[in-house]
């Protein structure tokens, strides 16, 4: 799976316009519930899983309640960001509740909301979802595209609990 | 480094990714109740089943079962629904009069950009029975905004007649290939094109169908092959985000010197989050064969007859409603429901067969897919 | 004849990436929207199918297998 990843980081590194070893794009967006707003730096110091989704992508759907359980695992020390870039964020708000009500429990990591799709465009993203692994020095380690399903997340573990 | 990564991008252009997007493969369950309705006397129901199964992340396995249950007064009454029949001369029974199942067995394989599917078709009726094979195969470029896409089907169709009757030849074969092209053009409207190739051998006429005139009554006689081609094109629009239009147009034409042309509009607006319906319009026209007289102008010693008013030329209009309904942005069931007008022009050999001047039909579609 | 001018446009196609890269995965948001789809109703297109078989002389111009109940 390491290699299935890194793979995936070196060809596509061809592609995208941020490549693996760069740092991570700076942002500063608003949290979806407009509460508070976040930058990249904020994150510096933990390890970071920046992940683009929208309600309408078919692999968001499935990926989404893996990553609350994922994020429920690490009290410390990594975080998952999530952007949605929906045009809507009431359709984003309301495929989070649902997300909720099948797993059980509330949203346990951030989530940005980016109608302007600034994120996906300053990274290259070139599918939906594109998640990117960053350091503790905001260094990217990883670009994931597509969903992960459980399985390639217990791989994906591996990596992150190297990197804390 | 640079020189790596340009390779192993090279490489991984032309080799299936590895698990690089999410697959679009289901688990599905569906049920289905079609009808159809017209004025020569014919009523289909038609119940229909699928199950699609996933079998890993890349590969799903699909059952599909259509029943077509058909009371017919032309069956009953021998060959033609309001005129005593004494050329065919068969007898009414109760129930329906043909029952036809129709099962599907598929597979379907995706990885990354290539997506493949094939599967096996049979059907079985009183008086036919069909046997077809099917392959399909999309590719994706450009980012996922293009699909070339090659379909290819072979049928092996048996005659089996309800009357006694020696067919010259008790087979129909058919071979098909479509291929087609699909492109996003903008975020609000993407096109399609479409070419289709199609050859038919065998018995291409019906065994109870009959020319009568003066003089004489003759079976239908068509040639033994046709050979067809379609061209269309076919685009949807956003018009604003509650509003899409889709449209298609198709011409098609074959060495029976039949050509038509097919249009069809079809308008959705969102009414709620959970209702969606619209207005779709349809019109087709087509030439008549180069074998079809006029009604009563056929000759003894012609070599071909033809009593099937679909030789001669005319025009349909459909006029329809669809309506879908979703209980919420994420539930796993999903409803959908059409009802449809079908008419043709006045036409001779309609008049002459079904004594009624043109058809009229009203089918309607329903199904409820859940997904799991 | 056709279907070779067909393969060749295709072939033509595949090579003019940038140009056919319109549309980037993050807007294809309406695509995913059923009422976006080329056939919405599935069932109905299925029925019609059989049904446009039945009752009119022409064929094709679909990108999918119908079903061959040999009505032609």
């Amino acid at each position: 799976m390491k290699k299935i990843i890194l793979m995936i980081a070196l060809s596509l590194s061809v592609y995208a316009d941020v490549l693996v070893g760069d740092k991570a794009v700076d942002f500063n967006l608003n949290s979806l519930d407009e509460s508070k707003s976040f930058k990249q730096s904020d994150f510096k110091g933990q390890v970071v899983l920046l992940n683009l989704w929208a309600s309408w992508c078919s692999g968001c759907k499935k990926e989404m309640p893996e990553f609350f359980k994922l994020q429920k695992e690490y009290k410390s020390g990594f975080k998952i960001v999530t952007v949605s870039i929906d045009s809507d964020p009431s359709a984003s708000q309301k495929f989070l509740q649902s997300v909720e009500q099948e797993v059980g429990f509330k949203t346990p990591f951030i989530t940005l909301y980016d109608s302007e799709k600034l994120l996906p465009k300053t990274y290259g993203a070139v599918a939906m979802p594109s998640s990117y692994l960053i350091d503790k020095q905001g260094i990217i380690q990883a670009v994931i595209v597509g969903s992960l399903s459980a399985d390639e997340i217990e791989e994906l573990k591996k990596e992150i609990n190297k990197l804390k | 480094m640079q020189i790596i990564k340009i390779i192993a991008a090279s490489l991984m252009m032309l080799v299936p990714f590895v698990n690089s997007y999410a697959s679009n493969l289901k688990d599905s369950l569906s049920i289905g109740l079609n009808t159809y309705s017209d004025n020569a006397d014919v009523q289909v129901y038609s119940p229909t089943f699928s199950v699609m199964k996933t079998l890993s992340k890349n590969l799903l396995v699909g059952f599909k079962m259509r029943v077509d249950a058909i009371t017919a007064a032309s069956i009953q009454n021998g060959g033609r629904p309001r005129v005593s029949d004494t050329v065919i001369g068969a007898s009414a029974k109760s129930g329906f009069d043909d029952v036809r199942y129709a099962p599907t067995f598929l597979l379907a394989y995706e990885e990354g950009d290539n997506a493949a599917s094939g599967g096996v078709y049979y059907s079985k009726e009183v008086d036919y029975e069909g046997k077809a094979m099917f392959l399909n195969y999309v590719r994706q470029l450009n980012s996922q905004n293009t699909a070339i896409g090659i379909g290819l089907s072979q049928s092996y169709d048996t005659w089996n007649p309800a009357i006694l009757r020696e067919l010259p030849k008790d087979y129909r074969n058919e071979s098909k290939v479509d291929f087609s092209i699909n492109q996003l053009i903008s975020p609000t409207f993407s096109m399609q094109l479409v070419y289709s190739y199609m050859y038919s051998e065998g018995f291409l006429s019906s065994p109870y169908h009959y020319v009568i005139q003066d003089s004489f009554a003759k079976f239908e006689n068509y040639p033994d092959k046709r050979t067809g081609h379609a061209f269309a094109i076919k685009g949807v629009t956003l018009v604003n985000d509650l509003n899409s239009m889709n449209y298609s147009y198709r011409y098609y034409t074959d060495d029976w010197d039949i050509s038509s042309h097919t249009a069809s509009v079809e308008w959705l607006k969102d009414f709620s989050d959970k209702f969606t319906s619209g207005l779709r319009l349809r019109y087709y026209t087509q030439t008549g064969s180069n074998f079809a007289k006029d009604v009563g102008a056929y000759a003894v010693t012609d070599q071909y007859f033809a009593a099937d008013y679909r030789m001669s030329a005319f025009d349909s209009y459909d006029i329809g409603i669809p309506l879908t309904y979703k209980p919420s942005m994420t539930s796993d069931l999903k409803y959908s429901l059409s009802v449809d007008y079908y008419q043709t022009s006045d036409n001779a050999y309609i008049k002459s067969w079904y004594d009624t001047n043109y058809l009229q039909a009203v089918y309607t579609t329903f199904r409820i897919d859940y997904e799991f | 004849m056709y279907y070779i001018a067909f393969i060749i446009a295709l072939l033509l196609l595949s090579g003019c990436t940038d140009k056919l890269v319109r549309v980037m995965p993050y807007e294809k948001e309406h695509f995913a929207d059923p009422k976006m789809s080329l056939s919405p109703l599935e069932e109905r297109a299925e029925h019609e199918g059989h049904i446009f078989l039945i009752r009119e002389s022409s064929a094709g111009g679909d990108s999918s297998f119908q079903g061959g109940c040999g009505c032609r």
